[in-house]
């Protein structure tokens, strides 16, 4: 599920990491994408088996142009949702450690069939 | 259109941290032959769910401390001043609007970045496990509407019993 998403958010040509795993050191892109598998937990089960899981991220966009990153975040919940995946909200600020940019993010939810 | 500096809300630069709240809401409206009912029994709907979401809000509140504490923060809290901690709700109150009842809980976001970038992280920091159970996962909100339903339920029954 999560090379599902990475690979969806890389359809757009910017980098996508991993929230937390950029060094205190090394330098933010221009434009990337960041995401954060917060919660995979059982939805359902039948005989004993689990049939369905929730999965939960959180993906932001950071980027020194603040128009890119709003619409950055749009399009990329458009093919999110086209993929089958739930996003309840617009958007919304999170925080960047440089200035230089600013952050936007969306929780993503998805129910995966175990079958 | 291009927009010079600032951010799409005309915010200069970006320290990030939305004005949002956290608040929830309960509409008693919805119980109005169920109101009316108690209200013949001498039940004051208003006071009931007043009591209920301000020990709920409290209950998160205490939750949000403990989640702050030392060891679930970066660098086990060393660079912690307390500032964060000390923008946690306290003794949260409903305000009424009609039937519709709502309340503050958890940071309170009025004070910049509270709280809110150690729930999402940054590219440099991973967001905090403990903040995420409470504001992210679905177990703590399904517990929290569970808790609800019990306490509304006791609480009637405190009021009307033996009536």
């Amino acid at each position: 599920m999560v090379d599902n998403l990475i690979e969806l958010l890389e359809s757009f040509n910017y980098p996508v990491i991993r929230q937390g795993s950029l060094a205190p050191d090394e330098a933010y892109p221009d434009t990337f994408f960041t995401f954060w598998n917060s919660d995979e937990s059982e939805h359902s089960a039948y005989d004993n088996d689990t049939a369905n899981v929730d999965w939960i991220f959180q993906v932001n966009v950071y980027s020194t142009d603040p128009d890119r990153a709003y619409s950055l975040l749009d399009e990329a919940s458009t093919l999110l949702k086209s993929a089958g995946y739930v996003i309840a909200t617009r958007g919304y600020d999170v925080v960047s450690d440089e200035i230089t940019h600013i952050g936007r993010g969306m929780v993503v939810m998805f129910l995966q069939n175990e079958n | 259109m291009a927009r010079r500096g600032g951010n799409r809300k005309g915010v200069k630069g970006n320290k990030g941290g939305a004005k949002r709240r956290n608040n929830f809401y309960l509409d008693f409206s919805q119980f109005e032959e169920f109101a009316e009912e108690l209200d013949g029994l001498g039940a004051d709907l208003q006071a009931i769910f007043t009591d209920i979401m301000e020990q709920t809000a409290e209950t998160v509140d205490e939750d949000t401390a403990e989640a702050m504490d030392s060891n679930n923060l970066p660098a086990k809290g060393n660079y912690s001043s307390g500032r964060t901690k000390g923008a946690i709700i306290k003794n949260p109150k409903v305000r009424w609007s009609g039937t519709r009842g709502g309340v503050g809980y958890g940071f309170d976001k009025t004070t910049p970045n509270a709280g809110s970038w150690l729930i999402t992280g940054t590219p440099r920091m991973q967001p905090n496990y403990a903040l995420e159970d409470i504001y992210v996962r679905k177990k703590y909100k399904s517990r929290m509407v569970k808790d609800i339903m019990e306490f509304f339920m006791a609480e009637v029954e405190d009021r009307v019993g033996g009536k």
